[in-house]
């Protein structure tokens, strides 16, 4: 359970906002979608969850526990992240950078061993392949897997993910994210994801939550979001996968 | 033509007669100078990169050093040391001198790991200490190695110097060469000092070269051959320093024994006090 109360960051000591008066919630096993267009608050909103920003007013419980009053690092280790820039340790090979996590918890060397096959096959880079690479012998998709096993391995219960799909291919997209959804349903994980695609938003998440320029402006399950747009701008960007598809048949038909 | 090379030999024999004691001399100042300068300078590089209070002054105090003309400062230490001479204000000296290229290259290459790697260790729960040693150091290694290599080089060729405070080293061949007009003895003093800073310089690149290869994880003939090389080079070099620490009775001695010009930079210096 992860919930933000008054929540607002400025990164220039009140003059601006970054992330302004926000609040919600995203009960245990939920899966919340983040979106909104580049700039608006997104990634520094994933990042105050684990305290890699700290709020300049709010408060945020994980559990129900303020995270003010948690050691950051511990933490951090309950919580996997997808980073928005991959991040991957580029002197540790893919084995080595999805142990990272474990390895700090202290797990012992099978039980690591184990779960890195497991969680490496699951993102479609078996260990006996991938596991003795570096990250700079992987494509860029084959990275963001990669960081998306590091975010998974130590079986958090909470997973935050800054754009964890953008890089991979479309066929890969999918099948990642049909992967990543049913063990998120099945280990009941609570995960916020940070998006800019909408049509990923809305097969993926339970609810989504679009934000502009720092303010929340509406957030709902797909359907509420789809019938019942608050605002100018969810209306657009929700319509907008539709408005694709229409356009796309459109081309289809006439080119049939 | 049959005479003048006979002599030729009959000097080039003398030289290097000379070879071992010297060679152990140099070398013994080298490697301990350069030892103490990476065990001082690596964790001041460190400090300095985490502390921006702590950063300019002292890349600003090693340049300085770095500045002054290196018989300069082994005058200085000699007179710090209050006319003391041998090995000690050569080691001093040499020590300071090793620190720049160390400590600005162990600044710069900590500097240089991206900032969304250390975000990514920080945010997977890293403490600092930890995003220090296997982040941030690992990752800087090459270059501060590369900070070492220079180091090496520079300290090699100015241990030659040292002859001039009494400690024994290849300069000495240059030095007695220069007085007694023996261009054989400059020639063999300045070849041998190359030749040894070339050595060490290929031993640390090989060494380097060696651990980078442990992230590819083959295991070529190449690699083979490079790592026996490398380690009884390594054991080769420390036994010789390892010889050089046995005390040898009196040895300190015969060091102001010898008729070289350092008894008149010594006398000046004294005389100067
Ligand atoms: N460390 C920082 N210092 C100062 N300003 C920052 C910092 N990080 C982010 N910002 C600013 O805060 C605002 C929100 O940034 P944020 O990274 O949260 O956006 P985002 O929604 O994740 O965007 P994108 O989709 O492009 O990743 C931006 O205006 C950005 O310039
Ligand atoms: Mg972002």
């Amino acid at each position: 359970m992860i919930e933000l109360s008054g929540v607002q960051k400025s990164y220039d000591g009140g003059k601006s906002y970054a992330v302004a008066n926000t609040s919600f919630r995203v009960e245990r096993g939920e899966f919340l979608a983040l979106i909104g267009e580049s700039g608006c608050g997104k990634t520094t909103t994933l990042k105050m969850i684990n305290r890699l920003e700290e709020p300049s007013q709010g408060e945020i419980l994980v559990n129900g526990q303020n995270i003010q009053d948690q050691n950051p690092e511990t933490l951090r280790r309950n919580i996997g992240y997808v980073f928005q820039g991959i991040g991957l340790f580029p002197h540790r090979s893919v084995a080595e950078n999805v142990a990272a996590v474990p390895q700090l918890l202290h797990w012992d060397n099978e039980r690591i061993q184990a779960r890195c096959e497991q969680i490496l096959s699951m993102v479609g880079l078996p260990l006996d392949e991938y596991g003795d690479r570096y990250p700079r012998q992987l494509s860029g998709g084959q990275q963001q897997r990669v960081g998306v096993a590091r975010a998974l391995a130590a079986e958090s219960e909470i997973v935050l993910m800054d754009e964890p799909f953008g890089a991979l291919d479309p066929i890969t997209r999918v099948e990642v994210q049909e992967e990543f959804k049913r063990i998120q349903k099945e280990l009941n994980l609570t995960v916020v994801m940070v998006t800019h695609d909408m049509t990923e938003a809305l097969m993926l998440a339970d609810r989504v939550a679009v934000m502009k320029d720092g303010e929340l402006l509406q957030i709902g399950s797909p359907s509420e979001l789809l019938n019942n747009p608050q605002h100018e701008y969810v209306k657009k960007i929700v319509d907008m996968p539709k408005r694709r598809a229409d356009r796309l048949e459109e081309i289809m038909g006439r080119n049939k | 033509m049959l005479t003048s090379n006979s002599v030729l030999n009959e000097n080039l024999r003398e030289q290097l007669i000379l070879l071992p004691e010297y060679f152990q001399g140099h070398l013994l100042l080298t490697l301990s100078a350069l030892i103490v300068g990476i065990a001082i300078s690596v964790p001041l590089g460190i400090w300095a990169s985490q502390s921006p209070r702590v950063k300019q002054p002292l890349l600003t105090t090693v340049s300085i050093i770095q500045t002054f003309p290196s018989l300069a400062i082994l005058a200085l230490v000699v007179a710090l040391l209050g006319g003391r001479i041998g090995f000690l204000p050569a080691f001093i000296a040499l020590t300071l001198y090793s620190m720049l290229p160390i400590v600005r290259n162990t600044v710069a290459g900590l500097e240089s790991v991206s900032a969304s790697v250390i975000e990514a260790a920080k945010g997977i729960g890293m403490s600092p200490k930890q995003i220090l040693s296997k982040i941030r150091l690992p990752l800087a290694m090459p270059i501060i190695i590369a900070g070492i290599r220079t180091a090496t080089v520079w300290t090699v060729g100015l241990a030659t110097l040292s002859t001039l405070v009494g400690a024994s080293s290849f300069g000495n061949y240059i030095f007695t060469g220069i007085q007694t007009r023996n261009l054989v003895a400059v020639t063999v003093g300045s070849l041998a000092s190359a030749a040894l800073a070339v050595a060490l310089d290929s031993m640390i690149g090989a060494t380097q070269w060696l651990i980078e290869q442990r992230t590819e994880g083959v295991v070529s003939a190449k690699l083979k051959r490079t790592r026996i090389a490398v380690g009884s080079a390594i054991v080769l070099v420390f036994a010789i320093v390892g010889y050089g620490l046995i005390p040898q009775p009196k040895a300190d001695f015969v060091i102001a024994g010898k008729p070289f010009t350092e008894q008149y930079i010594v006398a000046g210096l004294i005389a100067g006090e």
